[in-house]
């Protein structure tokens, strides 16, 4: 066997030639690099922007709150015929400095007699706004608007 | 090839360091720039985090105090403090449940909701930190106007709730009342 092995070309030693990294094998070892740091970045700042973006879900639901009790105001005096739509601007407070758009619909949904036979209207306000999620906020608020 | 395996030792050429410290410096600045990023938002959310979720605690709690009020005795205000009787449908304490009474006042920088529950039972939350003063506004269906004071045996349609904070920020809160009007 060990003259086989001194004989044969197939068991010569093997030539070590020890050859510097081209660039391409640096570039690719780079981008593996790069490509498993990629989690550790990008979960964290994820979970960062998932949290901001609940916080400005939770504000703008109180603004939106704000502007419906506005509304019912502005109902007393300037009740709505049948439909209307208003355009409607949100803007945030000064730490969160973001503004968002919707629409109010607002609609007499129908009237009822009160105990003094009074008639009362009912109105339903619809709220959408695009807020900081791909699912629109929506809101619904019944009225009744005394005579 | 019979001799033993042929090393090869040559230095980095200067190509090579020069490109291996730039592939260096482009993962490090990239790393700096999101980590920053990342410090910037957790320091954003930490700012408005607590408030946020102050400001909805307090919304929520008194427009369900409001949403129950009791008919017959509704709301009363003395110097800036807001007594009230409301009807509580499920307590984890009993003495809690049905008709209690209460009131939210400052107490120093806090803002404090009071119950009084049968048998002389109390319980205390805080709902605001850091207020230096609150003001009340009412609004009166009839004179369809908002006013400092409430008017006697009328329920207001709407309670506004000004909070001035030891920063001197101003937050607003605004309730509806269901029976709001109705006498």
């Amino acid at each position: 066997m060990q003259n086989l092995r001194a004989t044969s070309p197939l068991f010569e030693p093997t030539l070590k030639i020890k050859r510097p990294f081209i660039l391409l094998e640096l570039l690719i070892a780079f981008a593996l690099v790069s490509i498993s740091a990629l989690p550790f970045i990008r979960y964290p700042l994820q979970h960062l922007r998932w949290e901001v973006s609940d916080l400005y879900v939770m504000e703008l639901e109180r603004e939106i709150d704000k502007t419906l009790s506005k509304l019912q105001i502005k109902l007393f005096s300037e009740p709505v015929e049948s439909e209307k739509e208003i355009l409607l601007k949100v803007r945030l407070n000064e730490e969160m400095s973001r503004s968002f758009q919707g629409k109010i619909t607002v609609k007499r949904t129908g009237q009822k007699i009160d105990k003094a036979g009074k008639e009362c209207l009912l109105m339903t306000a619809k709220v959408e706004v695009k807020g900081p999620h791909k699912a629109p906020i929506k809101t619904e608020r019944t009225f009744f608007i005394l005579p | 090839m019979d001799g033993p395996a042929r090393r090869q030792k040559r230095p980095l050429s200067l190509l090579e360091l020069v490109i291996g410290l730039s592939l260096t410096a482009i993962l490090l600045s990239s790393l700096f720039t999101t980590f920053r990023n990342i410090a910037k938002e957790s320091a954003q959310v930490q700012r408005i985090h607590g408030k946020s979720h102050e400001k909805a605690i307090l919304q929520l709690r008194l427009q369900q105090i409001f949403n129950s009020l009791s008919k017959k005795s509704g709301i009363l205000l003395v110097e800036n403090s807001l007594f009230f009787f409301y009807e509580n449908p499920y307590d984890l304490e009993t003495a809690f449940c049905g008709l209690v009474k209460g009131d939210l006042q400052l107490v120093g920088s806090n803002l404090l909701l009071h119950f009084t529950g049968k048998d002389g039972a109390r319980r205390e939350q805080k709902l605001f930190e850091n207020v230096s003063d609150i003001r009340w506004e009412f609004y009166d269906i009839k004179t369809k106007k908002w006013s400092d004071s409430l008017k006697k045996k009328r329920v207001p349609l709407q309670v506004k709730l000004h909070l001035t904070l030891t920063d001197k920020q101003e937050q607003l809160f605004i309730f509806q009342l269901p029976n709001g009007g109705v006498k």
